[in-house]
């Protein structure tokens, strides 16, 4: 009963996972029939290539918006929705309904909603203020992490809320009991026994934030000043544009490494914290 | 002094109200989108509630056809629910049969399978994008549905969802089964599914949502506007065609949303499950 | 020990399952091309915007109501990936067309060396052709590659300045600018913050829109002089004319005068004063924005250039390649010969507004009285006599992109000055023309 499984996981991933480790140490347009081992070149040409650290830079700042805003705010969601008893079903599916919309139908509504002459921007007009959202090079790459946080705020929100709801009732009371203050049980109680749900939701957060390609591809196109250039948009160029299979091939390898570092490390880091906690 | 119970009344009213604040920032995008789909094209931009109401974007979505004469965006609808539809009853059957293997029934290397599949979920999509693709180069699934929808036929996610509920089954009942000469995968389709109701749909719900939002593998192996899924062409169409007409737009990101959140609506109790079981494809 | 007879027969019942879903689903998908197989179809592509595409569906019907045995099943690129994209995918994969149109020299450069498009000029009966379309002298001039002739252009498409018709009646301006100067003489009377901006600039990194913005302005500016020379390995952005250029693009933004944002159709939208574009903007304005009113001039130059020398522009150009892959070249080849004439030209006019790329285009009587019925289409029409043609290279998508990347952008957001940005641009140029494709 498993052999299919294994079939498929053998044609559509081991073989694919291999194919792609040994292309990457070759030069091949696809169309030639002739490919040329290169050895290490493309693993050095990405070092030497300032579009992927310009990819990088803009990864990085997607996630320092990206993963602390949508942290606070679905934690806050979280622990509002956690007091309440009444309409508590439907706040939270209200909050879910972002999560279910296409990548694409999203991208296209922000993109107008918030173009230099779009709504937002109208109502805005009327206090004198122009917000460049996705055309300003400083600004693309935050607008961006913003509206990735309006999908997600509803999914990690219930996360958290499934943590607040295991713990238990009596150990809030105890601690009541023992005079603590309210900040001090968030602190001491609250944040420590939500670790799991903190765990789970960063390396999610982590692991997006490698993946983002859809709404720079539909929003911005990369630009302004390549500031919303991703390593996806990268790969797919690399790949499906110049056609340079075996560079597009080591630019995922590499990409697939740092994005293990990070999830390595995040997990690392919040492990010890539970230990001090 | 505010007493207990005036206190604790204004903090909960406090709680709904932020709440509810917060929720419009959620939804407003939505309004926005039904209403500029329904409204005159000069007025997208810069008036959130429509003078009047026309369907001329809808029309023109469903009649346009440069070379053809179907609506392409019909088509696209129709790809879409294929390309769905398929690989969603794809990885149910796959992953029940495979998660009951797992779970219930005893062979040389369980374990390291087993291992394996949470080994499988380690890896990011990045690494397979150029491989499988060159993999649908040489099988010639280029432009083709099963070029869509091949890699994503089995899901280790899916599979150890169904293994993990499987293991809850009381034994008693297999046998039974068993003593009654059902099949094993008679067992699996009549007696593990039935009791795994609200896995299968959460399972199925969240493959059919996620194949219905992919874009980057459609973008790669189909470059063929007659089999295009919904959200390649509209994706396309927005940036290409009719780049100048946030109408068309507009009303075809309806289109595209409408359909998953009506799923939403049907199966929200599954959703919210489905999150909080998490392990949930983010 | 429970994989025993069951599990042998459930195996296989999932093997047919299995081969029953693909197969099931390759029959489905497989009825677009299907044609192609058995008979003698040609498959034909062409450029996805709606003008042309009424065109080519007139004449793809005219073919195959009277060429049964070889019929073209006729298909847009998508227009969201550049046709570029398309086509290089569709020959790796073997799903290519047999002709293409929408295609553009340097593309055509690329193609060839890969060696996946005929030489037309060695089939039969081609000089007849380019005699008789008038077109010879285009081809001799601007269309050979490594000594054959890749493309047959269909279109040119010369850029000319439209200056919005009611903002200048407002302020009771009758004499249009025609240096950089005087247009920004003029705006400082017509630009009002937010609401009328100057100038159109594409503000994208798309590699293809400097065709119609920066590489226009220097046609100009350099009184067609070429901006590459593609054998030396030399790029010209950094002299007088590309310097003059750039200092104009870097004041109109520094002054206000064109946002940092898209605005979608801000000159037919009458938002701004002017704006660059082709003359098959004419068609699409009088159907999107009937009320529109505008005048055609000659582009702006730089102060230095002589007051009585005419003004020079850029005419951008596609044509159609045949492909080497075709089983059907000779069926495919009578088609390209059939669609280039006189009659169809004069539909293609008339539907498009692209001028069709021949030389006889203000003499020749079959064009004389459509130009005199639509006086802004001989504007351009003339104007394609005072044109010069892209340069011809394998590395334009490089070439452009580092444009973008090393001018444009920089320029734009005011990063660079103008004198920087053309430095940077010109070196990183010439180091890619040397390194070669």
């Amino acid at each position: 009963m498993v052999i299919p499984y294994i079939l498929f996981t053998i044609i559509f991933w081991v073989y694919p996972l291999i194919w792609g480790i040994l292309i990457a140490f070759k030069k091949w347009n696809i169309i030639s029939p002739v490919t040329e081992f290169v050895g290490l070149d493309n693993f050095i040409k990405i070092l030497h290539d300032p579009l992927f650290w310009i990819s990088f830079k803009n990864t990085l700042i997607f996630m320092v918006v990206f993963v602390p805003l949508s942290i606070i705010c679905s934690l806050m969601v979280a622990l509002l929705l956690n007091r309440i008893k009444l309409l508590r079903s439907f706040f939270s599916l209200g909050y879910l309904m972002s999560y279910v919309s296409a990548g694409v139908a999203y991208s296209i509504v922000f993109r107008l909603l918030f173009s230099g002459d779009g709504l937002i921007n109208s109502w805005l007009g009327k206090v004198g203020i122009t917000i460049p959202w996705f055309s300003s090079p400083k600004l693309a790459m935050v607008s961006i992490a913003f509206i990735v946080v309006w999908k997600f705020l509803g999914y990690y929100s219930l996360i958290f809320l499934a943590g607040l709801q295991s713990i238990p009732s009596t150990i809030y009371e105890s601690a009541e009991i023992a005079g603590a203050s309210k900040w001090m049980i968030f602190r001491r109680i609250t944040v420590p026994l939500l670790n799991p749900s903190f765990t789970i939701i960063l390396i999610f957060a982590v692991i997006l934030s490698f993946n983002i390609f859809t709404e720079p591809y539909m929003i911005t196109g990369g630009g302004p000043l390549d500031s919303t250039q991703t390593f996806m948009m990268q790969i797919y160029y690399q790949t499906f544009t110049a056609l340079h299979a075996g560079y597009g091939s080591s630019f995922a390898i590499t990409v697939a490494i740092i994005s293990f570092t990070f999830v390595f490390i995040v997990k690392k880091t919040i492990e010890k914290d539970m230990i001090y906690s | 002094m505010l007493n207990r119970s005036q206190s604790k009344f204004l903090s909960l009213t406090a709680t709904y109200a932020l709440l509810a604040t917060g929720l419009i920032f959620i939804i407003f995008p939505y309004i926005w989108m039904v209403l500029a789909s329904l409204k005159p094209s000069a007025e997208i931009y810069n008036r959130l509630i429509p003078t009047r109401i026309t369907l001329e974007h809808y029309r023109m979505v469903f009649s346009l056809g440069s070379t053809g004469s179907t609506s392409p965006f019909v088509r696209a609808i129709f790809n879409s629910l294929v390309v769905s539809s398929i690989t969603t009853l794809s990885v149910v059957f796959f992953g029940a049969i495979t998660g009951y293997a797992l779970a219930r029934l005893r062979f040389k290397g369980q374990n390291l399978l087993k291992n394996f599949i949470l080994f499988q979920m380690l890896f990011p999509i990045v690494l397979f994008l150029i491989p499988r693709f060159l993999l649908m180069i040489r099988l010639g699934w280029i432009n083709t549905y099963q070029g869509m929808f091949s890699p994503f036929m089995m899901s280790a996610w899916g599979t150890f969802l169904f293994m993990q509920f499987f293991k809850t089954v009381p034994q008693s009942l297999i046998d039974a089964a068993r003593l009654d000469g059902c099949s094993e995968l008679r067992i699996v389709f009549r007696i593990m599914l039935p009791l795994s109701k609200s896995v299968t749909i959460i399972v199925a719900i969240f493959t059919f949502m996620s194949m219905w939002d992919e874009f980057l593998w459609y973008l790669i192996v189909t470059k063929d506007y007659n089999l295009m899924p919904l959200s390649v062409l509209l994706g396309l169409y927005t940036r290409g065609e009719y780049s100048s007409y946030p109408g068309i737009q507009v009303a075809g990101a309806t289109l595209l949303t409408l359909p998953i959140l009506a799923l939403f609506y049907f199966f929200r109790e599954y959703f919210t499950k489905g999150i909080t079981m998490t392990g949930v494809k983010g | 020990m429970i994989n025993g007879s069951h599990g042998i027969s459930m195996l296989s019942r999932l093997g047919i399952n299995f081969i029953a879903i693909t197969l099931g689903t390759t029959v489905m998908s497989c009825d677009s091309r299907q044609a192609r197989d058995g008979s003698q179809n040609i498959v034909y592509w062409t450029a996805p915007s709606v003008e042309l595409s009424r065109f080519e569906k007139k004449v793809v019907e005219e073919w195959n109501s009277s060429h049964p045995e070889a019929r073209i099943t006729w298909n847009t690129i998508p227009a969201g990936v550049t046709s570029e994209e398309v086509i290089l995918t569709a020959i790796a994969t073997r799903t290519g067309p047999d002709i293409s149109s929408n295609i553009f020299g340097g593309f055509a450069a690329q193609l060839a060396d890969a060696g996946v498009i005929v030489a037309l000029d060695t089939l039969p009966g081609f000089w007849d052709l380019m005699e008789t379309r008038n077109m010879a002298n285009i081809i001799r001039d601007n269309w050979f590659y490594k000594g054959h002739v890749y493309i047959i252009p269909v279109y040119v498409n010369p850029q000319l300045m439209w200056y919005n018709q009611s903002i200048l009646d407002k302020h009771g301006i009758t004499e249009l600018p025609r240096t950089y100067s005087e247009f920004f003489t003029l705006l400082d009377k017509v630009y009002i913050p937010q609401k009328v901006y100057g100038l159109t600039v594409d503000i994208s990194s798309k590699w293809f829109r400097r065709w119609f913005d920066y590489l226009t302005l220097y046609a100009a500016a350099s009184g067609g002089e070429p901006y590459l020379d593609v054998n030396e390995s030399e790029a010209f952005f950094d002299n007088k004319a590309g310097l003059a250029v750039t200092e104009f693009i870097a004041q109109i933004f520094k002054k206000g005068y064109a946002p940092r944002f898209e605005i979608q159709d801000g000159f037919k939208k009458g938002i701004f004063l002017a704006s660059i574009k082709g003359a098959g903007d004419i068609v699409r304005t009088g159907r999107m924005y009937p009320d529109l009113e505008y005048v055609i001039a000659p582009l702006l130059v730089p102060d230095y250039y002589p007051m009585d020398a005419p003004v020079t522009t850029l005419a951008e150009s596609k044509g159609i390649a045949l492909f080497n892959t075709s089983q059907n070249k000779e069926k495919a080849w009578d088609f390209i010969k059939w669609y280039f004439s006189d009659r169809h030209d004069s539909l293609w006019l008339e539907i498009t507004n692209y001028l069709p790329a021949r030389e006889d285009l203000t003499t020749n009587p079959i064009f004389i009285e459509y130009f005199s019925d639509n006086p802004n289409m001989g504007i351009y029409a003339a104007a394609f006599e005072q044109s010069v043609p892209l340069v011809m290279t394998s590395q334009t998508v490089e070439v452009q992109t580092l444009l973008n990347r090393e001018l444009w952008q920089p320029i734009i957001f005011g990063l660079k000055s103008p004198l920087k940005a053309s430095r940077d641009a010109n070196t990183a140029i010439e180091r890619i023309l040397k390194s070669g494709p």
